[in-house]
């Protein structure tokens, strides 16, 4: 029988620590639709499906940013620090200093609201806020920086709460050390402090500077840059720090390098977070070539504690399936649990982190920053790890813990199951389609591309193939959309419906029981061989992408004549 | 190891707290607001270092 801790963990809570959990996952959840609908209507009128007006297609773009990179990651992580400390400390059994962890829900949700209300003014500030843009009126501002100070605040609070849950039975001398999850989820919550560090250091002088009370601000982008840096990894460590939870709770099997190993990788997360981030500076023209040399080099490192909890999660699938009867390279891997949706997604959602990550190790090298960091490659690496990594790992931990935590039953797993699949589909229409336009020049944040010189001496219009390559990502797009929806109705009626005809109890969903079960000297070869080939994958995108880019003076020159 | 949490806690806050150092003091870098994230970051993890070595402290007063 398989020991399901997050399963069992979460049902057994007090039905106040209940009320507080589903307060975090409802509100991340609404956005969620807000910020998927705007991605809708953002990606529409990019790709031409129906006009809308310039200003109105920036604040959407805003709006799609804020909504999603600050809230919806954010909330669901809150949520999601309190339930692993409670669940996973021994001893803990529940939330500590709660009356905490509100407040910051509060501060959140005030965030939230401010940065709506924002929009609904002049403010035409994306989600990076720069104040540039406000030099004409920084009053327009005000909501839009409150909201992130509050966000900031909120997160700091609910983050003590989730360290202080962690440390109660240290200090009531229950346990002596934390299991590998409780190390985790503190470390975790140390950087969701720091975060909300950066954030005040980014936006408070910006949100005194529209309210009059100081000069306008100087070094906002390097600000903004170490804050990004923050909030960028945060949901990364998050989503390999679920993956842990989530195999043991769909197969029983644990780390066969043990709890210490795992401990080490994730202090390695922490470890690798400043140096990294000189990266996000590439694009200052004041920057000395050697810092950008070595923060290249530097940057690499990102991925080093991902790959090894990556490698860590498949050897120990890999080694247990072995002993259950699994034969060939790939064979053991149809033997885990698919019909379980949890499964399914986490399973699209590590080769959805493998393309992106392959990607976004192209882009942060610094030649190459320069070149691409304005075009369309951007958003079309990026959403294979905020949709189909983050976002699909954060949704199956919902779908687990949401019906434990309110006695309903899952919605339709047999439909669950699909949707990552049809999710990965959309995401390779939208980031390959992406990715080629980046390559062939579409810009990043420019949505009419219709542009038209007509001189005497010069006839040219916009590429054809833009046009072409935006349509792909059009495409891919609506399909992303409609599994997002269909997610969101399913977390909707688990959150409120016991859905008794169409659903099934979340402990009764498929699972593998192989804990204790590995063989001893069990060969376990794909872990190592997918990061060979990603490494692999990444030096050919890299060399691909300087022939690319050394060609296009060649193909301007050509397209003039 | 009977304190390695605290121990690896205390790592992170050696690393960052060279990192904050080095951010503060090399112009080249051109980043002094980093230094204040990551210095208040670094005093954050000794402060959870020093918790987590009382906590783990108390088990084995038992």
């Amino acid at each position: 029988m398989t020991e399901r801790k997050l399963t069992d963990g979460a049902k057994s809570l007090s039905s106040a620590d209940k009320k507080l959990l589903l307060a975090f996952f409802s509100v991340s959840i609404l956005a969620l639709a807000l910020g998927g609908r705007r991605a809708t209507k953002t990606t529409a009128g990019r790709t031409g499906l129906f006009a809308i007006a310039t200003e109105a297609t920036y604040k959407m773009l805003g709006l799609h940013g804020v909504t999603i990179f600050f809230y919806w990651l954010y909330f669901v992580q809150a949520g999601f620090v309190l339930l692993l400390t409670a669940v996973y400390t021994e001893g803990a059994g529940a939330v500590a200093w709660r009356p905490v962890a509100w407040l910051g829900f509060a501060a959140m949700l005030a965030g939230l609201v401010s940065s709506e209300w924002s929009y609904t003014g002049g403010t035409t500030l994306l989600y990076d806020g720069n104040p540039s843009l406000l030099n004409d009126d920084p009053s327009q501002g005000r909501f839009f920086y409150l909201g992130y100070v509050l966000l900031s605040a909120g997160l700091a609070l609910v983050a003590t709460s989730a360290i202080a849950t962690a440390l109660r039975p240290k200090f009531q001398g229950i346990i002596e050390s934390w299991s590998s999850i409780s190390f985790a989820a503190v470390a975790w919550s140390g950087l969701l402090i720091v975060a909300a560090i950066a954030g005040a250091n980014a936006f408070l002088p910006p949100l005194f500077w529209t309210l009059g009370l100081r000069e306008s601000v100087a070094g906002y982008a390097m600000s903004w840059s170490v804050l990004f840096h923050n909030m960028h990894y945060l949901p990364l460590m998050a989503t390999v720090v679920l993956w842990y939870v989530l195999m043991e709770n769909v197969t029983g099997v644990k780390s066969i390098f043990g709890p210490r190993f795992s401990k080490i990788v994730f202090a390695i997360y922490l470890i690798v977070v400043p140096p990294t981030s000189l990266y996000h500076m590439f694009l200052e023209p004041d920057l000395a070539e050697a810092v950008r040399v070595v923060g290249s080099l530097l940057s690499l490192f990102i991925a080093v504690p991902t790959i090894l909890v990556f490698v860590i999660i498949v050897a120990s699938l890999e080694a247990h399936a072995r002993a259950q009867g699994g034969r060939g390279l790939f064979g053991w891997i149809k033997l885990l649990p698919w019909r379980n949706p949890v499964m399914a997604a986490v399973g699209m959602a590590t080769v959805n982190l493998a393309l992106g990550g392959v990607f976004s190790l192209v882009l942060i090298q610094e030649k190459l920053a320069v070149l691409l960091s304005d075009t369309f490659f951007v958003p079309g690496y990026f959403h294979f790890l905020t949709v189909g990594a983050v976002s699909l790992t954060f949704i199956a931990t919902l779908i687990t813990v949401i019906p434990s935590l309110t006695g309903h039953l899952c919605w339709r797993p047999g439909v669950l199951a699909r949707l990552p699949y049809i999710l990965t589909i959309g995401l390779a229409l939208f980031g390959v389609g992406g990715i080629a336009a980046g390559y062939h020049g579409v810009p990043r944040r420019i949505f009419d591309l219709s542009y038209h010189v007509d001189e005497p001496l010069e006839h040219i219009d916009a590429p054809f193939v833009w046009g072409t390559l935006m349509g792909v990502v059009g495409a891919g797009s609506m399909l992303m959309t409609v599994v997002l929806v269909t997610y969101i109705y399913a977390l909707l009626r688990m959150l409120f419906s016991q859905n008794r005809k169409i659903g099934v109890d979340v402990s009764d969903l498929h699972v593998v029981s192989w804990s204790g079960s590995a063989a001893a000297g069990a060969r376990a070869w794909v872990g190592p061989l997918s990061v060979f080939t990603m490494v692999a994958a990444m030096y050919a995108f890299t060399a691909l992408s300087f022939e690319i880019l050394q060609n296009v003076p060649i193909l301007v020159e050509a397209g003039a004549h | 190891m009977k304190q390695l949490d605290a121990v690896l806690l205390g790592i992170v806050f050696i690393v960052w707290s060279a990192l904050a150092l080095m951010y503060a003091t090399i112009p080249m870098i051109q980043m002094p607001t980093g230094f204040r994230v990551w210095g208040l970051g670094a005093v954050l993890f000794l402060v959870l270092t020093i918790l987590t070595a009382r906590a783990g402290r108390n088990r084995g007063g038992d």
